[in-house]
């Protein structure tokens, strides 16, 4: 929003407003910490140092935490690897109007996918086969007409649940194959979740997978996963154990990493079958991910902070040093947000401020600067917290410390009166006002 | 327009400190397009989106159309944002303009939604994010992939779809799946950047870092060979896309065929929700959503250009044609706004008293234009009770009904001084407002000279 090069202009006294720091707060879900850092080559990076302030509507709410990403399946995946010819079962465990069975060849060429789906047969627990369409013999009423190619999406409605067969032949044993069957009205459940969405080298995380059926959970499943890199390559299996209730861990993730994992979100990819208690056979799959990275630099202390004024001693700004200890040049970019409460009791943002520039190996500061007429916008007053405290890569793209609590640095008893007005108004500002969102 | 009469009405000239924003100048749209790797801005608007498309949705405001190598690079990385905010600053240089409004398709919201979140990046030509973030007024998403569809999920674990609907690759940039945008489009990866830092703008937020985002969401996909909306746009893909429809989501999903509606909607006001409107639809402005977007880019840009006009935030007698003046010119009757009179919605009195202030009466302008009495046409005699033009938008005369309409009197876009700019000390202003009409005996609209 405002984007400046400080001067040292300003006036930078502490008069009526305090500003206090403490040990940092316990850590809020999100957070991210850096254990060690590492060394890395130079990251080709723009040089310059960018300055921008940015307010926030107090209309929002600031929660100092981050929801973990949850993925729920009903959809039953069965997928068959390219090898030798031969039966596969996939179970189906509830029959809607909109329940669909798909045969995925993997491949991009039409004639392969054709010949390979003349090769494969669905037939239901019934004895029924179910992807032939009607022969074009009869419909056109020419017997030398050619026959169309199974269909590769088989309408289940009104079919049996139970296990169906998918008999692979040769032609079609060539390619994998996967097998999708949409049952969105199943109750039953796998949920999968990660730790974290970020993974820093040097840090640990888990991902759990529950299952239910009807609500309950499914007490025994065999649950098996694997990751993938950044580039969709399968790497490394996982164990997942049991932790009962329908839980089940893989835990360790942080050890399949080292500095020459490829940086990037992985997938962990997570596959369940079994019988529920009411005997209903299951399958699932599911993914999720985080991003993996190796933090090349930490931030060492954020609690030197200083009010400027105006020659007439109304405040223009907030600023808090911040100290980042590198191992690896790269542009690195420290935003936090400032916030105070309502009088609806709740925390509310007021400006954001981020600063980015090239740090060399060592110790650099990067100051971040809250435009102080920007506060006065959003017309709360009190103590200002600085909150959501995060160190990122821009050269790297991934972010290699975040405290959502903040440093534990507050600017007290800010009073609207004491605040100069907004030097700059850019459309994006005028717009908020006019929204109503100031 | 026909000018009924004329009067020199002298203006005093108030030299008063008025607040004023920091910039001033046009408005336009910029225009982002989803996966594929576009070269120019006619490969983008021929081979993306369209020109009656980009035409219709500009709502006669200039426009960029935005190109980058939208397949081969993710959103978050500098090859995909890079160019865009380099063609966007460049353009704002060459035209003068200063507010922008951003229309995206599908992914395209992504690169801008990092731009937000990330407004101190330098791109490779050394061009800051925030100069184009600063800029914003707001964005519109049309079909917006904010969460990452399942489509993606397919392709990149078994490399096809194409058993299924060979027909909609293009919108994964033309057929090959191994390409950064399309792992990056993942709902697991979407989920981590949303999540992570990578990417502004929480679940169910209107705002991203404080800029008003709006979402156009196709809900459903018509493919009935019998329907008109299923042709627009191509017939075949419509067919393709309801059959990816089900593969993604199921049939009777919420989804326009490419993008769920739980990524679509997953954040900002949304603005038309529509089950005739396809994945490849809703680029292509079907089924009313040119017109959506263009109502909401006018919205935005004459809001923005009223208040950047220079005419703006004057007190009304360095206006440029004081309305607080009051009375005759030969057989015409300016009302104006005398001291102490105030605008009554009821009686319609002192409606002069609107353009003075800008509010009066509780009512304001532009905001209620269409309840004032500048919205009648039957306030227009000497005009054929043709209302107030928007031919007259910029054409020398400052008309005070269209300072009623849109708080200035200027072309959309324009970055020259609107009709009603008091040049100062020795200039005149030719103006226009409604008057009685004591000839004849009705309201009309007619004009004076008002001399500072």
């Amino acid at each position: 929003m405002k984007t400046t090069v400080r001067l040292s202009l300003s006036v930078v006294v502490a008069l009526l407003v305090g500003c206090n720091s403490s040990p940092a707060p316990a850590p809020s879900p999100g957070d991210l910490a850096p254990r060690v850092t590492y060394q890395a080559p130079a990251r080709a990076a723009q040089r310059g140092l960018v300055q921008v302030s940015t307010p926030q509507s107090p209309k929002e709410i600031f929660t100092p935490r981050v929801d973990l990403p949850v993925v729920t399946v009903h959809d039953a995946v069965l997928q068959i690897p390219a090898g030798a010819p031969g039966a596969y079962t996939v179970p189906v465990d509830a029959v809607s109007p909109d329940s669909f069975l798909y045969l995925v060849v993997h491949s991009n060429d039409k004639a392969v996918v054709q010949a390979a789906l003349q090769d494969i047969t669905v037939t239901s627990p019934a004895g029924e086969v179910l992807n032939r369409r009607a022969p074009v013999k009869l419909l056109v009423g020419d017997p030398n007409a050619p026959e169309q190619p199974p269909m590769p999406t088989v309408p289940l409605e009104g079919k049996p649940t139970g296990d169906y067969t998918i008999q692979v032949g040769p032609t079609a044993a060539k390619l994998d194959l996967t097998v999708k069957v949409q049952q969105p009205l199943s109750d039953i459940e796998l949920r999968l979740q990660a730790s974290t969405p970020e993974l820093l080298l040097g840090t640990d995380g888990s991902a759990d997978v529950t299952l239910t059926a009807g609500g309950k959970p499914i007490p025994a499943a065999h649950v098996v996963g694997h990751l993938m890199d950044p580039q969709m390559r399968r790497t490394l299996d996982l164990t997942f154990t049991p932790q009962g209730n329908g839980v089940w861990r893989a835990s360790g993730l942080g050890a399949s990493f080292d500095q020459a994992s490829a940086p990037g979100v992985w997938h962990l990819f997570v596959e369940a079958d079994g019988t529920t208690a009411s005997g209903q056979s299951f399958r699932r799959f599911a993914s999720t991910g985080f991003d993996f990275a190796v933090p090349t630099a930490r931030i060492a202390d954020a609690s030197t902070t200083r009010i400027l004024r105006d020659a007439s001693g109304k405040i223009t700004g907030f600023e808090v040093d911040v100290t980042v200890e590198s191992r690896a040049s790269d542009r690195y970019e420290v935003s936090a947000m400032l916030t105070a409460t309502g009088a609806d009791g709740k925390e509310h943002p007021l400006v954001r401020a981020q600063t980015a520039d090239v740090v060399a190996p060592g110790t650099g500061k990067i100051t971040l600067h809250f435009d102080a007429g920007y506060a006065q916008l959003t017309g709360l007053e009190g103590d200002y917290l600085v909150r959501d405290l995060m160190l990122y890569s821009q050269g790297v793209g991934a972010p290699m410390q975040r405290m959502l609590a903040g440093p534990n640095v507050r600017f007290t008893g800010v009073r609207l009166a004491d605040l100069a007005a907004p030097a700059h108004l850019p459309p994006r500002v005028l717009e908020m006002q006019r929204r109503g969102l100031l | 327009m026909l000018r009924k009469a004329c009067a020199a009405i002298v203006c005093a000239v108030a030299l008063v400190a008025i607040p004023r924003p920091a910039w001033a100048g046009g408005q336009g749209v910029v225009f982002v397009h989803g996966t594929g790797d576009l070269s120019s801005a006619s490969d983008a608007t021929n081979n993306y989106w369209s020109s009656s498309a980009i035409d219709t949705m500009a709502g006669g405001y200039p426009y960029l159309v935005a190109y980058y190598p939208g397949a081969s690079c993710a959103a978050y990385q500098q090859c995909a944002w890079g160019p865009i905010v380099d063609q966007t600053v460049s353009w704002m240089q060459s035209t003068g303009i200063s507010s922008i409004v951003v229309v995206t398709h599908s992914n395209g919201n992504n690169p801008i939604r990092y731009l937000l979140q990330h407004p101190s990046s330098i791109s490779a030509n050394g061009n800051v994010a925030s100069t184009m973030t600063d800029a914003m007024v707001s964005m519109t998403a049309i079909a917006g992939d904010f969460a990452g569809t399942p489509l993606a999920d397919q392709v990149t674990t078994s490399g096809s779809f194409l058993n299924i609907a060979n027909s909609v690759v293009q919108f994964f940039g033309g057929g090959s799946y191994d390409v950064p945008a399309v792992v990056a489009q993942r709902q697991d990866n979407m989920a981590t950047y949303n999540s992570n830092g990578t990417f502004g703008g929480s679940a169910g937020a209107s705002t991203i870092d404080g800029v008003p985002t709006y979402t156009v969401v196709g809900t459903g996909v018509d493919a009935n060979l019998f329907s008109g909306d299923a042709w627009c746009g191509g017939y075949l893909m419509s067919v393709g896309l309801e059959m990816t429809r089900c593969f993604g989501w199921g049939c009777g999903a919420c989804a326009d065929g490419f993008i769920g509606c739980n990524s679509s909607e997953y954040l900002g006001t949304n603005l038309q929700a529509d089950g005739h409107l396809s994945h490849n639809q809703s680029r292509r402005a079907c089924h009313g959503s040119g017109g959506t977007v263009a109502n909401i880019v006018n919205q935005y840009l004459q809001q923005a250009a009223a208040a950047s006009a220079p005419d703006s935030a004057e007190s009304p007698a360095s206006q440029a044609c004081d309305a607080t003046v009051q009375g005759w010119s030969g057989d015409i009757w300016f009302q104006g706004c005398p001291s102490g009179a105030s605008y009554d919605p009821g009686s319609g009195n002192y409606f002069d008293c609107l353009i003075a202030y800008g509010t009066s009466g509780g009512t304001t302008i532009p905001d209620s234009y269409a309840s004032t009495p500048y919205s009648n046409s039957g306030n227009y005699y000497s005009q054929g009770y043709s209302g107030c033009s928007d031919s007259w938008r910029g054409n020398g005369y400052c008309d005070l009904c269209q300072v009623a309409k849109y708080g200035f009197d200027g072309l959309p876009g324009s970055t020259v001084d609107s009709d009603c700019v008091n040049d100062g000390p020795g200039t005149s202003n030719y103006c226009s407002d409604i008057a009685w009409n004591g000839d004849v005996g009705v309201w009309d609209y007619g004009a004076y000279v008002a001399n500072h």
